[in-house]
């Protein structure tokens, strides 16, 4: 028998390809139409899950900012008090704050009732060339220091440079107990915000207390699935192909618990949650019989399967929280596992056979970093984002195992 | 309408010339998609994905001096992503097996039928090996090019195209006892 070249088939079955041509149904145009209508509304979906997204991070962010800046205000306040050195400073103060602060500082320092009673009055009392000192603060500066800030805040408010500011080398330059005045003074002085803190000192001690806490957290997480055909069987799956949007991926869970110090690094954390995450998801693969794939022969047939579901789960929590970073603020990061019981039944879809499934558990391991930031003196704000990892999954009869992965943002209130 | 008013038009998102292009190349496409599909159902969902994929990437294409070319172009590339979404499992099984030559008589076969009778052949092969098939025969492909779209190696690409003529001719084998039991 003749053997023929691999390229006198190529171009034989190319030939009979070339010009092949197949009949669409007539509604192929109608749905193309939908289609293309429907990825400008989609698109808009899409935008608002953007943008509630960029939400979360710009408020996450701006907390993040205002209260670093408050720690770093606090802190040199606590330096003030003799607390260990902190050379951290907000970035510049302007000669205009300076000039408002002064002359707030005139109008209540001119009274005698006033004198001494004004956390702020460091600054304000020129007159006298000599600081008042705030009481309430506790403020004890040598005599030579204070002299030293204060003409350094001349050279501030000289007419002759009216839009002059203070920068933060030229604040390091002074040596500590400068620094320590003239930062208690502006400080106080210019911003309620940073005087409402000031009532409230705290520092990472205050916000790492040695007592429990409360807290109440909302997350919002974005989950995708692994899909895993089951082991057990001795079917040969080609493939599996899933089909998710975006929006049914993303679930929001709510967490009660409490924490716990076990040692001055370590907290212990334990809480009850509860999820809720919408689930409409389709996967179709092609199966056979093992063997026969690997003997050559070829008849796989195509499956469809889903899951449609919206997921209500009741689980607790229990992780660990190791201390981290050298911040003012509480730094951790955390390990913790979730075991959640699905309270809503699931259809599962096998084929043309639809069967519920109930109280199926699912177990989640989370990576987090979570950071603390003080609000009052007993509220605190949480931020944690995580990673999540499903360990298992319990529906052995299914022919493709789900396993989710992903990811998360959590905001939450704690109490001290 | 010429091709060069119909990629103006889908461009600037003109359902008219979109409406034009869909009718003037779907048959086309649908020919491809059925080659690459597990089913007709599949096969009408990828050549509408597809199209969604023609005109979105008519948009940014910078210069098309063929339209039908570079739709088919597109949708083979689709199709490629579409199964490069999907899992699969014997790809590193190993599997030595000697060259499949073809033979005067497999020839006459292919030659003898049909294409639709060929693309039922094709479509009786498990995905891994009918796009591999269907990228080297038929779309001119390399064992390198199939390997780089594919994420495999060419080993894996070599040894699976083996497979899938071993299984072809098995086809085109018992279409020529049946041609002959008929005669």
């Amino acid at each position: 028998m003749k053997k023929l070249s691999e390229k006198e088939i190529q171009r034989l079955l190319q030939s009979k390809f070339e010009d092949f041509k197949a009949p669409t149904p007539d509604n192929s145009w109608a749905k193309l139409n939908e289609a293309l209508d429907t990825v400008g509304s989609q698109g808009a979906v899409l935008n608002y899950v953007k943008l509630g997204f960029a939400a979360l991070v710009s408020i996450g962010l701006l907390f993040w900012y205002f209260q670093d800046t408050e720690s770093g205000d606090l802190k040199v306040q606590n330096l003030t008090q003799s607390s260990p050195v902190e050379k951290e400073m907000s970035n510049s103060v302007t000669n205009e704050e300076l000039v408002a602060s002064r002359e707030t500082e005139s109008t209540i320092g001119s009274t005698p009732e006033n004198q001494g009673k004004s956390s702020t009055s460091i600054v304000s009392n020129t007159d006298t060339g000599t600081p008042q000192i705030n009481q309430n603060l506790g403020l004890i500066l040598p005599e030579d220091e204070f002299t030293s800030s204060k003409e350094e805040l001349n050279l501030v408010s000289n007419p002759k440079n009216p839009a002059r500011t203070i920068t933060k080398s030229e604040i390091n330059r002074t040596d500590f107990g400068e620094l320590a005045s003239t930062r208690s003074g502006l400080l106080a002085t210019i911003s309620p915000y940073r005087f409402r803190a000031e009532q409230v000192p705290i520092d990472s001690n205050t916000v790492i207390n040695k007592n429990s806490e409360l807290f109440f957290d909302l997350s919002s997480f974005l989950l995708y699935d692994r899909l895993i055909p089951n082991q057990n069987d001795a079917l040969f799956f080609e493939n599996i192909n899933s089909d998710l949007s975006l929006a049914d991926r993303i679930g929001l869970k709510t967490k009660f618990g409490l924490v716990k110090p076990v040692s001055s690094l370590i907290d212990m954390e334990l809480g009850v949650s509860y999820l809720l995450l919408q689930r409409n998801l389709t996967y179709n693969y092609q199966n056979a019989i093992l063997d026969q794939v690997q003997n050559g022969q070829s008849n796989t047939t195509n499956e469809n399967s889903g899951e449609k579901s919206a997921v209500h789960g009741l689980g607790i929590s229990l992780g660990l929280q190791h201390k981290i970073g050298n911040k003012p603020y509480y730094q951790s990061i955390g390990l913790s596992m979730d075991v959640a019981r699905m309270l809503s039944s699931k259809v599962i879809q096998v084929g043309d056979a639809n069967r519920e499934v109930f109280a199926e558990y699912q177990q989640f391991i989370n990576l987090s970093y979570l950071t603390k930031r003080s609000l009052s003196d007993r509220y605190f704000l949480r931020i944690q984002p995580y990673l999540t990892y499903a360990l298992s999954r319990t529906l052995p009869e299914a022919p493709i195992q789900m396993k989710p992965f992903g990811g998360g943002i959590t905001i939450g209130l704690g109490r001290k | 309408m010429t091709s060069q008013q119909i990629i103006a038009g889908c461009r600037k998102n003109r359902r008219k010339e979109q409406n034009a292009l869909h009718d003037r190349y779907k048959d086309k496409v649908m020919g491809i998609c059925l080659r690459f599909a597990r089913s007709e159902d599949e096969a009408k969902d990828l050549c509408q994905e597809s199209f969604m994929k023609i005109f979105k990437s008519l948009k940014s294409a910078r210069k098309i001096e063929n339209l039908e070319s570079w739709i088919h172009r597109i949708t083979v590339n689709h199709a490629i992503d579409d199964y490069n979404k999907l899992k699969r499992r014997i790809d590193s099984e190993p599997f030595n097996q000697e060259e499949q030559p073809w033979f005067e008589d497999e020839k006459t076969i292919i030659e003898r039928l049909d294409t639709i009778h060929l693309l039922e052949i094709i479509n009786r092969l498990p995905t891994g090996f009918r796009m591999i098939f269907n990228l080297y025969m038929i779309d001119g492909f390399s064992h390198e090019e199939i390997a780089g779209k594919l994420q495999i190696s060419t080993s894996t690409s070599r040894s699976q195209l083996t497979r899938a003529k071993r299984m072809v001719k098995n086809e085109l084998k018992k279409i020529d006892m049946s041609y002959e039991k008929a005669i």
